[in-house]
């Protein structure tokens, strides 16, 4: 681990120490569970409180994830229900869904903060979210969340060097967004729609395949497999259909590029545009 | 093929100009942002090679259909 991320690590430390003590945004993800990490070592295990929202945009196997790495560290874990489905900028799945997503978590977990005595709520945010497109970083600024990671300068690949460096099991995990995430933006949101997203990728996972998206545009699913993986796509390309279908797609595309974080982002300004005819 | 949309034509001299075997294609997604080329999926290299030319016929994403008749309903 280099010194600039040593001395940024222990810049988080001090972020978190000034936090007193913790209730993190915990999805169980590379950048959420470093964040719990460090705030055990910093904090100790009673001053922290990790929280897991849950709804049907949270796959099963991130679930799982999640208790598990709580279990491994010691660190209090709590799972609740959250409500973005009733509330209709998310459904609707224009530009600021995330905003609309968070703005449904952060005032839960403040409370949650308030009634059990935790003075921060803190996510796992990294400074290369800070370069993209996150509406959610929005909602987190109105409630007061605390990024350490992001304020401590450390971006995705110093997440992973720092965890690999603390036998995080986490530190090569692809990245692991909402379900939601996989729907074109336009694209109503609705429990139906993200269980099919769901299967399909409990399905790709079965067949071996290891970072990939499975994309719903209203019509179709757009396969998304990452580029090392793509020949291997080709040549099952016809499993891959399969799967698919079985999780409730009627048509099925393998995209010739492969995956790309943020893909559907590039589709913004084009949203805008169609909004009044999309499904 | 996409009744209309001239995306489509000029997608399918493209891919044909390269050389790629491919039995059609057509504007997929609820934004018709998604060309769809139906072709074995032995044809993805050769498809990706023009993807970003294709891309810039007005299409967001380019994909192989993988089997169907392309009209299903997601």
């Amino acid at each position: 681990m280099s010194q600039t991320l040593s001395d940024r690590l222990k810049r988080a430390a001090g972020i978190l120490r000034q936090c007193e003590s913790v209730v993190i945004g915990f999805s169980g993800g590379v950048d959420s569970a470093l964040v719990a990490r460090l705030a055990r070592d910093a904090l100790g295990a009673g001053r922290v409180l990790a929280v897991t929202g849950l709804s049907a945009a949270v796959p099963e196997v991130q679930r799982r994830a999640a208790r598990a790495f709580a279990a491994d560290q010691g660190i209090a874990h709590l799972e609740l229900a959250t409500s973005e489905l009733e509330r209709p900028g998310y459904v609707r799945n224009d530009g600021d869904r995330c905003y609309h997503c968070k703005s449904e978590l952060w005032p839960t977990l403040a409370a949650i903060a308030r009634e059990r005595g935790y003075r921060s709520v803190v996510d796992g945010a990294n400074a290369d979210d800070r370069a993209d497109y996150r509406p959610g970083a929005r909602a987190a600024l109105e409630h007061a969340v605390r990024s350490p990671l992001a304020e401590a300068g450390i971006d995705k690949a110093g997440v992973r060097a720092a965890s690999r460096t603390l036998g995080l099991d986490t530190w090569d995990a692809p990245a692991a967004p909402c379900l939601a995430s996989r729907l074109a933006y336009g694209v109503r949101v609705s429990e139906e729609r993200l269980a099919h997203v769901e299967r399909a990728e409990d399905g790709l996972r079965a067949l071996g395949f290891r970072e990939f998206r499975v994309r719903h545009h209203g019509d179709c699913a757009r396969v998304e497999l990452a580029p090392p993986e793509l020949d291997a796509g080709v040549a099952r390309a016809a499993e891959i259909a399969s799967a698919v279908r079985r999780a409730g797609f009627g048509r099925v595309l393998l995209d010739v590029e492969g995956y790309r974080r943020g893909a559907l982002n590039e589709a913004l300004p084009l949203v805008t545009l169609a909004a009044g005819r999309v499904a | 093929m996409t009744p209309g949309d001239g995306r489509i034509e000029r997608a399918l001299a493209l891919l044909r100009s390269h050389g790629a075997s491919i039995r059609g294609a057509t504007a997929a997604g609820a934004a018709r942002d998604v060309l769809a080329v139906h072709a074995d999926a032995s044809q993805v290299a050769r498809v990706r090679s023009i993807a970003p030319r294709l891309r810039e016929l007005g299409f967001r994403y380019v994909a192989v259909e993988l089997g169907g008749d392309g009209q299903g309903d997601g």
